[in-house]
């Protein structure tokens, strides 16, 4: 397990330049003054545009930046934001745990209604429950979320007054977002939940526990629910990795001061430093979930062996 | 049954449930950043983005300059009607030919930490705009100041490497233009001119030229953190914390010299949709709403108890530029059409909802030589026509306009269904801002949208950066260039007022003197009405409109008030119920 | 490739008819837009702006007049043809690349499971916005970035099937006698992965189409006056309150289409999925 763990974290490195080169010459090769953001509408003078590209080494061989940065990020030194002159870190960890906070609230909000639906869903397959369940768990899957959060704003905060239509603050601003977002993944969950449910609520096993005075309630969650949790934990694992980088839209229609809509804003920018260290950040913590889950996998099912 | 002990998730479901919720209300615990009712003493109010900077010194933005205005003081500043007033200068005075102007500092004023403030953070703070490290894309402000350019090159060179010795004594010092001594006891800041500039004085109010704490700027230097965490200015509100994407809050200064301002605190939220703000405003989340324009027919209709709504004329200038080095647009014939087949009146009335004055020339209604006769050039498809067919292009051509601002789509969407039925068939391209300004400063485009707010109340704002060759260049017209060139070395009225014994010594004199300086500023108002018919008749673009906003301001502020330009207010007068 | 049980299995589960008739829907409007249109989708008419909706106007008109029903129906075309195209050409590429590392395993497999990797730890939405940036915006940016990055799960995919089919009996037997590496793939391998690859392409024409309308939300997809559901969405996001049909109906056919491929998906997947037999609907 130990070599494995090993392994998959020395994975990491070649993944982890590769994405730190593809995004250094992305940001770079797209078209864009990056003085446009120091500068506003007026025009730069020709010898003001060249005193301030040199202030900030913009004027230098592509090639020697990209060494230089290079260099930097493995000291582990994500630079400099040229707009906000603060560091790449201390940028990102601002915005970070509120995309947390708001990743971690989706997904109890997914993981409740969906593993509640699925389970139900596996307890009576095949009725109506169960046809309505899925329908609408895959209905949540296709409404879009800028859409679907733009109605729940005007509905529950506009016309109810139950709760801050949109900005960052305590739980009643987290929970329209995190319904909006979380809803993208009930589906999955719910499907999950049920298919494995089903599969394993059919195994000889469970008779076995059945007959031997186990009560319905106990063979259902303690024996068929431990069971359906691997696939649930798979889900879950790459759903939340993708919502810590890809909530811009959730984001931008709550105005929720997160990750995704501050590295949007970078990319809109050309604040190279910023793409490029962001970019790394969401890359890494995807890689680090995904190990996470694997390793969660082999805890959860000891039948799974990792050489 | 070996297996299946195996597979028990060692949780009870009670226990794994409780578990839960525990994380669950850490999360919240920890997320907690408290609600958004409106209290007394605070005023609410918005913007759809972050600030780029509060580093005065770098500050372009219309939003930044806000803030930076609020937090810092200059030694002076506008009011809300675009007058010239002292701040941090007690006296002013001018020199005849307006080259050289004296301030006198006022005494006993300090920052907001504490410190005094002396001569010579008005110099620093000068001359840190221009010095190199500081990376200030403003200097224009204060480019006209003697020696200015010359203190930037020869810092640079130092920085570079090029010994003392090479470089120009005088600028080792500083910029030669910018003097400090004391006349028994009161500390005097000297500001000499290249040459007679009229809108110097009212460039002293951008936020280029605030006054910041030289002691504070080294510390936070040396201390490797940066300006903007706690920037120290000497205006009436302090920073008291920016969390970016969410809130910039502002505290009252204590320390300020004058009167405090009424409110204790002052919270700018961002919120990147107009739906939201909307929501916000009606929730009591905001004060101060500007009305998005699909919601404009409903709120006109709005009683007044729910919100007190105002129309405001801004100091600016939508219009669609020509780059006129391009065929078909070199001709005038060409561009003259297109003017022709855009409906522009009734755009304005639709999709503007009558919010804004049909342009017929660059510079805004308020302005000196704002033409109130003149008429703009009327819709007529017909004359377009013929105005192709004269121009060789009986069957249309095609191009493309660039913008950037999502809100102007639906215009330019008409804008192209109205040259479709003239034969132009126009293609949009939207780019992101730093695109939009790649293009634009490779000279590579056909129209571009431009959109210019004033950054202070002089029409030379309108004229100069938008249509002088030296800074458009996608338009020459010598006849303009040379009048903006003659306009802005003129007496200013303004400035004329100023014009002092403490220079002259002679009070008689002085009468004389400033007589005639007004009788030569009316003289500027003649050239640039004059100019703005020039750009009318040449139409080096379509001038769309001057825009106005419907405002809505909650019942519970009172003594709000909209200034004319970004910097001209600092809330000292509002009050929330 | 799909057996008769399979495709009995599939006829018998209701979802996949839901699925089936909106994906049907979908693509009959994007056919027969100019038949089903009333109106001209481009045709402005400033002063009918904001009409709600009536008899003339079954989902009214829109912040320049133009008919709201018109430009949904149109709209289809442009998802469909953005969905369509970028999960074909991406299922082409991770196709080739995971039959290629599968059947040719050593660095070949390194080398592109390395590049599958790297694609897939980018954040996708970024990349696509960065992409979009990139080539500058518009449909074809939307195209270009979706399919160069939804490629990587193919190939991951078809590597995976490659691996376990290639040691059947009868491939080992196919290779000894002599048969080219891409005919085997082509004859032997390819007929197997069939199912897995049409329910993968089902499944991600729904993602791929609510990406193109995410995209063109945040103003990076279709250029106006294209009729993409996703701007009409946002330009229609503001006047929510007043004028709800302006984005109300654009935003009930994305849901409804993305819907019917993720029913479609779906139900394929459960009916050809072998280790779902037992629990298949019906």
């Amino acid at each position: 397990m130990t070599t494995y763990i090993f392994r998959r974290l020395l994975l990491l490195i070649p993944i982890l330049w590769g994405v730190a080169t593809i995004t250094f010459f992305l940001a770079r090769v797209a078209p864009g003054d990056p003085l446009s953001m120091l500068a506003g509408q007026r025009e730069l003078s020709e010898e003001r545009r060249a005193q301030l590209e040199k202030e900030l080494g913009l004027d230098r061989p592509l090639i020697i930046q990209y060494a230089d940065y290079m260099t930097d990020v493995i000291k582990g030194d994500l630079g400099y934001s040229f707009v906000y002159k603060q560091p790449v870190t201390s940028l990102i960890l601002e915005c970070f745990p509120r995309t947390l906070v708001l990743a971690v609230s989706a997904m109890v909000v997914a993981v409740i209604i969906g593993i509640a639906g699925g389970m139900v869903s596996a307890l009576l397959p095949n009725t109506l429950y169960d046809r309505i369940a899925i329908f609408l768990s895959l209905l949540g899957i296709s409404t879009p979320v800028f859409w679907l959060g733009q109605l729940l704003i005007l509905l529950v905060a506009v016309n109810w007054r139950l709760l801050p239509p949109s900005g960052y603050g305590g739980l009643p601003f987290l929970i329209l977002p995190a319904i909006a977002l979380g809803t993208q993944s009930v589906a999955l969950l719910a499907r999950m939940t049920r298919a494995t449910m089903l599969e394993v609520l059919g195994e000889e096993y469970l008779r076995t526990a059945r007959a031997k005075g186990c009560t319905p309630v106990q063979v259902v969650f303690r024996h068929a629910f431990s069971n359906a949790l691997i696939p649930i934990v798979t889900v879950v694992g790459l759903d939340f990795a993708s919502y810590l980088s890809g909530s811009v839209l959730t984001e931008t229609v709550f105005s929720w001061p997160g990750l995704g809509r501050f590295i949007v804003g970078a990319i809109a920018n050309r604040d190279y430093a910023v793409i490029s260290g962001a970019v790394i950040f969401c890359a890494f913590f995807f890689v680090l979930i995904n190990l996470i889950v694997d390793i969660l996998y082999a805890w959860l099912d000891p039948r799974i062996k990792y050489a | 049954m070996e297996i299946q002990r195996t597979f028990l998730f060692p949780l009870s479901p009670a226990r794994a449930t409780l578990a839960l919720l525990v994380i669950c209300c850490a999360f919240f615990w920890l997320s907690c950043g408290g609600g958004s009712e409106s209290a007394k003493g605070t005023l609410y109010l918005y913007e759809p983005k972050n600030p780029t900077t509060l580093d005065p010194a770098c500050s372009w933005g219309v939003f930044d300059g806000r803030v930076c205005s609020m937090i810092f003081s200059g030694l002076i500043r506008l009011d809300e009607n675009g007058q010239v007033v002292t701040d941090l200068a007690d006296g002013l005075s001018v020199s005849e030919d307006q080259t050289r102007f004296q301030f006198v500092l006022k005494e006993g004023i300090h920052f907001a930490n504490g410190d005094p403030i002396t001569a010579y953070d008005v110099k620093y703070s000068l001359e840190r705009v221009l010095h190199p490290d500081t990376q200030s894309t403003t200097t224009w402000v204060l480019e006209k100041i003697l020696g200015a350019k010359g203190y930037t090159e020869a810092q640079a060179a130092i920085k570079a490497g090029a010994s003392h010795d090479e470089i120009d004594p005088v600028f080792l010092e500083g910029v030669p233009g910018i003097e400090i001594y004391e006349i028994s006891g009161h500390q005097v800041l000297n500001i000499r001119l290249n040459e007679p500039f009229a809108p110097f004085l009212s460039l002293l109010a951008m936020p280029a030229a605030a006054i910041v704490s030289a002691t504070d700027v080294r510390e936070a230097k040396e201390a490797g953190r940066s300006f903007e965490e706690n920037p120290v200015g000497a205006g009436p509100w302090k920073l008291d914390h920016w969390t970016r994407d969410k809130e910039i809050v502002l505290v009252r200064n204590d320390k300020y010299w004058d009167e405090l301002p009424k409110l204790e605190k002052i919270v700018f939220r961002i919120i990147p949709t107009d739906a939201n703000a909307v929501s916000e405003f009606e929730t009591g989340g905001l004060d101060v709403l500007n009305v998005p324009l699909p919601e404009v027919p409903l709120w006109r209709q709005k009683t007044q108890d729910k919100a007190i709504l105002h129309e405001i004329q801004q100091l600016h200038l939508f219009f669609l530029a020509f780059n006129t080095t391009r065929k078909p647009f070199d001709d005038l014939r060409v561009r003259k059409a297109m003017v022709h087949a855009a409906d522009i009146g009734l755009i304005l009335k639709t999709i503007r909802e009558d919010l804004g004055i049909q342009a017929k020339g660059a510079i805004p209604p308020g302005l000196l030589g704002y033409d109130e006769e003149r008429q703009p050039f009327p819709h007529d498809p017909e004359l377009a026509r013929t105005l192709l067919q004269e121009a060789g292009y009986a069957n249309g051509f095609e191009c493309e306009i660039l913008y950037t601002s999502p809100d102007t789509r639906p215009v330019l969407e008409a804008l192209q269904a109205q040259f479709s039925k003239v034969g132009i068939s126009v293609r949009l391209n939207r780019a992101e801002w730093s695109t939009y300004r790649e293009l634009r400063n490779q000279n590579n485009y056909d129209i571009a949208y431009y959109e210019w707010y004033a950054d202070y109340p002089d029409p030379d704002n309108f004229l100069f950066p938008l249509f002088h060759s030296s800074q458009n260049k996608r338009y020459r017209n010598a006849e303009v260039d040379n009048i903006i060139e003659t306009a802005r070395n003129l007496p200013d009225e303004t400035t004329a007022h100023f014009i002092d014994i403490m220079l002259m010594r002679n009070p008689k004199l002085v009468e004389v003197t400033r007589e005639k300086a007004v009788v030569d500023a009316k003289e500027r108002e003649r050239l640039y009405q004059l100019a703005d018919r020039l750009l009318y008749e040449d139409c080096p673009a379509i001038f769309m409109w001057h825009r106005k906003i419907l405002q809505a301001v909650n019942p519970r502020v009172e003594g709000y008030r909209e200034p004319l330009t970004f910097n001209g207010t600092r809330f000292m007068e509002v009050e929330t119920g | 490739m799909l057996d008769r049980r399979a495709l009995k299995r599939i006829y018998r589960n209701p979802l996949v008819h839901v699925g089936l008739a909106l994906s049907m829907l979908l693509i009959l409007t994007a056919l027969f837009a100019p038949l089903i249109a009333p109106y001209d989708p481009y045709g402005i008419e400033l002063v009918e702006r904001y009409q709600p909706p009536s008899a003339q106007h079954w989902c009214g008109t829109d912040e320049l007049g133009r008919d709201v029903f018109s430009r949904v129906v149109y709209g289809a075309r442009i998802s469909l043809l953005i969905g369509v195209s970028a999960r074909s050409v991406a299922l082409l590429i991770g196709v080739i690349l995971g039959c290629m590392a599968g059947y040719y395993g050593g660095w070949i497999d390194q080398l592109i499971m390395r590049a599958v990797d790297i694609t897939m730890a980018f954040p996708f939405l970024l990349l696509v916005v960065a992409i979009a940036v990139l080539i500058g915006e518009g449909l074809f940016a939307v195209f270009f970035a979706l399919a160069s990055v939804s490629w990587a799960t193919m190939a991951r995919l078809m590597r995976g099937q490659v691996l376990t089919v290639r040691n059947y009996e009868y491939i080992s037997a196919a290779k000894a006698y002599g048969a080219p590496g891409w005919l085997v793939i082509w004859k032997h391998i390819l007929p197997n992965c069939f199912a897995p690859a049409l329910v993968w392409w089902t499944m991600g024409l729904a993602s791929a189409i609510m990406a193109e309308a995410g995209l063109s939300f945040l103003g990076l997809g279709a250029q106006p006056p294209a009729p993409s559901w996703g701007s009409m969405i946002q330009n229609g996001g503001d006047a929510l309150r007043v004028y709800p049909w302006t984005s109300v109906f654009p935003g009930i056919a994305l849901a409804l289409t993305v819907l019917g491929f993720n029913l479609l998906g779906d139900g394929l997947r459960d009916s050809l999925d072998p280790k779902n037999l037992r629990n298949a609907v019906g």
